[in-house]
């Protein structure tokens, strides 16, 4: 049984929030989806190719959370538990579409150049996940559980049904895309800066 | 470090931790599918509104479209003549445009009305005398009954739609301007001078749909000046109409 929530421990008023929620409390479930909605849709918004994606996928996941935490262990952090169903969520929503077309293995190779690097780092999260979004799904997923969830190329393998040869190759070709997309979103800005 | 590695670093900074705001009322979308099955709420995910959208616009347009050439192929006359005219019911039709000039007023905003990139969704048919539109910004939703004043699309609406895609940027048979009228005839401008619809504003949404920003600009109806325009962006395509009765001389005027 959990001890008294502490109401200065974010991840103790977390827990009672979930506890209440267990109890079908529409307040708290209105509360707990006021916390974490935010995030949550931009994991969905890095993983789908547009909003009304992004929106199914948030929707589905907020769903499978709200009818699933009974299966919450309370021994970690109730953002990182959402996010996994959220992310688990986004991989369901495009293997059911069949949109996860993996390319074969290919030799990892050094794709990026200091320029995409420096402009990457001067752009804004939205404008970097409107990039992400044009990337094929296989890529884009790859990219976010490798990049940026830490998953290892095993797990992503496990994760998504294909070799870690096929993950390393899809990460190469993602970044090889980004590469490109950032060098002509780039020539883009300069060309309106000049004009 | 190697560059990729640095990529790497610089989306987990950029990334980790982003927030994004959600649809607005994605939270009564996820409570009603929490307490129903799951079909029941299915269709209120955004990608099937969209999808639906765009379906009965299509349907609508097919089905004018139809029309039309049907009522030309078996040639009917189209013109309902003095009498359709004073069915209009004028009193109901202005009724029915001051509640949906306060309806628009109320539920949009300046920005929603004229930054047509962010709506989404178009206007669905429920029934009979009324419809749904369903506006998705960036910001929210908005869901909104409006009368049916006027049952459907009208061909006018359908070619100036055309005429917009193919970036002609004009009306492609000004004369061929046909409403479905409220006696269920159909009326055309170039027989009778007659158009007994009444001026309204649409946006060309992004993904070609049509939205009807149920802002309407009822001009003098006594005085029988109609203005039918079509917005996009900054440029307004509009067409004004002298409307005369039958045994006078029909004049048509283009702005």
């Amino acid at each position: 049984m959990h001890s008294e929530p502490d109401k200065n421990n974010p991840l103790d008023q977390h827990y009672a929030l979930v506890y209440k929620c267990l109890k079908n409390d529409r307040k708290a479930q209105t509360e707990l989806y006021g916390l974490f909605s935010r995030k949550m849709f931009a994991v969905c918004m890095r993983y789908a190719n547009d909003y009304d994606t992004a929106s199914d996928i948030l929707q589905d996941g907020f769903v499978k959370v709200f009818n699933s935490l009974e299966k919450f262990g309370f021994d970690g952090s109730v953002e990182g538990w959402i996010r996994r169903i959220m992310v688990n969520t986004a991989i369901d929503y495009f293997r059911k579409a069949s949109k996860l077309h993996m390319m074969a293995d290919i030799d990892d190779v050094d794709v990026a150049d200091s320029s995409s690097v420096h402009f990457l780092s001067q752009l804004e999260s939205q404008e970097i996940i409107k990039v992400l979004q044009q990337l094929p799904a296989g890529y884009r997923t790859v990219l976010n559980l490798y990049a940026l969830e830490d998953y290892s190329h095993k797990e992503i393998a496990g994760m998504l049904g294909i070799s870690e040869g096929t993950s390393k190759s899809q990460l190469a070709r993602a970044k090889s895309m980004l590469k490109s997309l950032l060098i002509k979103k780039n020539m883009n800005y300069e060309a309106a800066g000049n004009n | 470090m190697k560059q990729q590695e640095i990529i790497e670093k610089v989306l987990r900074e950029k990334l980790e931790g982003a927030e994004m705001e959600p649809p607005a009322a994605m939270f009564d979308r996820i409570a009603a599918q929490i307490d129903r099955p799951v079909v029941i709420a299915w269709y209120r995910r955004p990608t099937v509104v969209r999808a639906a959208a765009a379906f009965t616009l299509l349907a609508v347009s097919a089905g004018l479209l139809f029309n039309n050439w049907s009522a030309q192929e078996n040639g009917l006359s189209t013109s309902p003549g003095l009498a359709s005219y004073d069915s209009l019911q004028q009193d109901r039709v202005e009724g029915q445009l001051k509640s949906l000039k306060l309806a628009a007023a109320n539920a949009f905003t300046e920005e929603q009305r004229t930054d047509v990139d962010k709506i989404s969704s178009t206007v669905q048919p429920t029934n009979e005398t009324t419809r749904l539109a369903s506006v998705t910004t960036s910001k929210q939703q908005i869901e909104m009954p409006i009368e049916n004043r006027i049952e459907g699309l009208t061909a006018m609406e359908i070619k100036s739609v055309s005429a917009l895609r193919s970036t002609k940027m004009k009306f492609q048979n000004p004369k061929k301007v046909i409403a479905p009228s409220m006696n269920e005839n159909f009326v055309s401008a170039d027989e009778t001078g007659i158009l007994p619809t009444l001026t309204r504003s649409y946006s060309l949404l992004s993904d070609g749909g049509l939205f009807e920003l149920a802002k309407e600009r009822f001009d003098d109806f006594k005085t029988k000046e109609h203005y039918v325009s079509i917005n996009l962006g900054s440029l307004e395509i509009g067409q004004s109409f002298q409307l005369s009765r039958p045994e006078s001389n029909a004049t048509t005027e283009t702005k």
